[in-house]
């Protein structure tokens, strides 16, 4: 049972942000598989009421700064229902990675997301297209000024090189030609809305939220070659050639892996892709079936691949946020949350460039080390806190049983049935509890302090 | 709708007149602002709210239906005389300045300078206390009405905090309220509640007694988190459908009679800042500011963000004694004006 319950703990830290322990207990009732088919196809959407969150906070009613969208998103992700559904939408951020840096609108942005949102478990060529029409993408990759009789080969460049196939899979007469397809792509009003997104104006009445336009005027209406296929193609027939090359197949289940699975691939992991890549073409690409590959997989299941992935900022956060037990209503704590998600290196809807985040180890320095830290110490740790009241509540009703070893099993179970290495467990049951407490006081001062110790662990770290 | 075509045969209640406002976090101009205030000398009192990030654009402006400018004052903050989340402002009959703040749990009392008088308040949720304060108005009497919302409930006190009364709980039959708003006085002493996620406006008695709801308990709904509405002499209400990004009127039977989107134009501070930015005025008057909406765009909060000229978060109604009423827009800075046609 134990094994089991960490097994879907563990699901559910790489499919969503992890769940706290009630919730995993209510979730173990089902088998493996069907938990996994639950994530796959969600039903309808139930997190903190959108209503709700823009009465006190009408910045995120207007949504047009970096950090108003930043703690709208992080609401949904913190209290939805669907958390596969979040997490996909973020690996999905973090590959279309499109930047408040030159868009500069919260509200254009956060449209992208909840494209993605909406299309991001479904099939790849609704996804590219979806990308390909997005407006913030658009201008981003600059396809504004992609025209039929003077191409700009942004756009068509990197929807091969880094959202579906990867470098060495294509020539440069295929990105031409690509490009040449997604010509008169654009966004509505782009002189207007482009200038005041470039001088950072939001007069007179804010902004206007952008809206993707197609001016058949300025496509190229000719005939095109791309991947050894010929015909008059537009955007939509270049995506469908996109999706059945091998390529896309192997390029996009890889990224997959290293997103849900592990950062590095050795032989275990180059088979489990093999399978991934014929459930993409088996499928006729939908993603629902390369993730139901995936999440079954022995792989996937294996020890191996446990606490192996350094959680990211925004992974830590919205799983403290969850364990906390927070925004059950709106509150001031979301600013926070929007602020140290920055801090710590991961400023959602802001990636460093196009390539999205460097994820791995590289989350880790000295100094976000501790911002990760401390955020998971101030929301967890303290005698008011849900999560040490929710730990001293069971102990409680096991007549306290305040030993050592038990206390540290309630409150790593408490954290969502982490599992220690045994040399971290021994040393916190020989060096951090008092002896012989006795009163309610001291019994949730020792539960407190195990919490900050366990966060500062490294497998509370990592995923 | 049926509505559209009843209206489409009448004269129309309110008829656009004009705009104020400008998007800016310091100076002329409002940050998000969520209530106005008008003092006896027709003066506009702006409430601005503004975003955690940009503090410094929280404060109180002053400007007039002209588009003149009188400076503005406030300050974000915990102590005295600052606000965090302020909610609602109300001039009693000495031309005093009443602030709600829903964080802070209090109502604040300035002068028409902007000098702050004193202040009352402490949180919780036995008599007098107060849990997110909302709207506030005043009543014919000179006593404070707050709306407590948190507490689901209606308080009135005198101008110092003196606890006098307090009716409504949690719930959805007459009486009760599920997160009240917005509150206001008609010329008879009623009072008008904006019963917001229940989705209607409350009538009571000057002393809380349960009169009319619109629209009436089990009927359809017709509105989607109202958050403001007044009622006038003749009893036409106007109200902010907030969750619908509209502006509805209904007439004194509580038929509805007329529907608004909004007509937002260049305010004068608006044009003052294109004749100044001459790029941005090329490519704006170049430029279609009502396009046809995406097929994506499923509701009217994301038709709004696309079109200008929308309402977009119309949070607070006011009317003045000149015959105008007044749309704040939160998500647009500014306010819309319209002039009530008293023929009707």
């Amino acid at each position: 049972m134990k094994n089991e319950i960490e097994l879907i703990a563990h699901l559910y830290r790489r499919a969503g942000f992890g769940e706290n322990r009630d919730n995993l207990d209510k979730i173990a009732e089902d088998s493996y598989e069907s938990i996994v088919e639950k994530l796959l196809n969600p039903g309808e959407r139930d997190s903190l009421p959108d209503d709700l969150i823009r009465r006190y906070h009408v910045d995120q009613s207007e949504m047009r700064l970096l950090n108003s969208a930043t703690g709208n998103w992080i609401y949904r992700m913190v209290t939805t229902s669907n958390p596969l559904e979040e997490k996909i939408t973020l690996f999905w951020h973090g590959l279309f990675a499109t930047g408040f840096s030159k868009v500069f609108h919260g509200k254009t942005l956060s449209g992208q997301i909840d494209m993605l949102r909406g299309v991001g478990l479904g099939n790849f060529r609704d996804i590219l297209l979806g990308i390909s029409r997005d407006p913030a993408m658009l201008f981003w990759l600059d396809n504004n000024d992609n025209h039929a009789d003077a191409i700009n080969e942004n756009y068509g460049r990197e929807l091969l090189e880094l959202f579906s196939m990867s470098i060495g899979n294509y020539t440069e007469k295929d990105v031409k030609e690509c490009s040449r397809a997604f010509t008169g792509w654009t966004v509505q009003n782009i002189d207007y809305m482009g200038l005041r997104a470039l001088s950072a104006s939001i007069w007179p009445y804010s902004n206007i939220a952008w809206q993707y336009e197609y001016k058949k005027e300025d496509h190229d209406n000719t005939v095109k070659e791309f991947l050894g296929e010929k015909g008059n193609f537009n955007g939509e027939e270049v995506i469908d050639i996109i999706v059945k090359n091998p390529a896309t197949a192997k390029f996009i289940s890889t990224r997959l892996y290293q997103f849900f699975v592990s950062d590095s691939i050795n032989n275990e992991g180059e088979a489990l892709i093999d399978s991934m890549i014929n459930s993409y073409f088996d499928s006729k690409y939908e993603l629902k079936s390369v993730l139901r590959c995936l999440f079954n997989s022995d792989l996937f299941k294996s020890s191996k691949v446990k606490y192996a992935k350094v959680k990211s900022p925004i992974e830590l956060i919205v799983g403290v946020l969850k364990l906390a037990d927070e925004f059950k209503f709106p509150n001031m704590n979301i600013i926070d949350a929007s602020r140290s998600v920055g801090y710590m290196g991961q400023q959602i809807y802001n990636p460093p460039s196009v390539e999205g985040w460097h994820e791995g180890v590289e989350w880790l320095d000295s100094g976000n080390l501790l911002e990760r830290v401390n955020f998971a110490s101030k929301y967890l740790s303290g005698t008011d806190k849900n999560c040490v009241q929710g730990v001293f509540n069971k102990l409680d009703g096991r007549n306290s049983d305040t030993s050592p070893q038990n206390l540290l099993d309630e409150c790593l179970s408490q954290l969502g049935y982490i599992k220690l290495d045994k040399a971290t467990e021994q040393n916190l049951i020989n060096n951090g509890f008092a002896k012989n407490i006795n009163n309610h006081e001291e019994i949730k001062n020792t539960i407190s302090n195990t919490i900050r110790s366990v966060v500062s662990s490294r497998e509370f770290q990592l995923a | 709708m049926e509505t559209d075509k009843a209206m489409s045969n009448i004269k129309n209640k309110l008829n656009y007149f004009n705009t104020i406002g400008l998007v800016a976090m310091e100076g002329r101009g409002f940050s998000n602002p969520v209530d106005i205030a008008i003092d006896s000398t027709q003066r506009i009192y702006v409430l601005s709210r503004t975003n955690p990030d940009q503090t410094e654009g929280i404060r109180i402006g002053i400007c007039n239906m002209d588009s003149e400018y009188f400076g503005d004052f406030g300050e974000y903050g915990t102590g005295k005389g600052q606000f965090i989340w302020p909610t609602s402002i109300a001039f009693d009959l000495q031309d005093r300045l009443f602030l709600a703040d829903e964080y802070n749990n209090r109502i604040s009392v300035f002068d028409k300078s902007g000098q702050f008088i004193y202040c009352w308040g402490e949180k919780g949720n036995s008599e007098g206390r107060l849990n997110g304060p909302s709207g506030i108005t005043f009543d014919l009497e000179g006593n404070l009405l707050v709306v407590d919302h948190l507490n689901n409930r209606v308080q009135k006190f005198t101008d110092k905090g003196e606890f006098i009364s307090a009716w409504g709980e949690k719930g959805s039959n007459l009486g009760q309220f599920n997160l009240p708003w917005g509150i206001s006085v008609n010329h008879t002493g009623e009072i008008i509640v904006s019963d917001w996620r229940n989705n209607r406006i409350q009538k009571f008695s000057a002393d809380g007694a349960i009169i009319n709801s619109y629209p009436k308990l089990g009927e359809v709904d017709i509105f989607n988190r109202p958050s403001s509405a007044v009622m006038d002499d003749d009893g036409y209400l106007y109200v902010a459908d907030w969750g619908n990004e509209k502006v509805k009127v209904l007439n004194s039977q509580g038929k509805l009679i007329q529907e608004l989107k909004g007509e937002g134009s260049l305010s004068l501070w608006a044009e003052e800042f294109l004749d100044a930015n001459l790029d941005q005025k090329k490519f704006r008057n170049q430029s279609d500011l009502d396009p046809v909406l995406d097929p994506s765009v499923k509701t009217e909060y994301e038709a709004s963000a696309r079109v200008e000229k929308y309402f977009w978060g119309p949070i607070s109604i006011k009317t003045d004694n000149k015959g105008y009423l007044y749309v704040v827009e939160s998500n647009r800075h500014r306010l819309q004006v319209y002039s009530i046609n008293k023929d009707i």
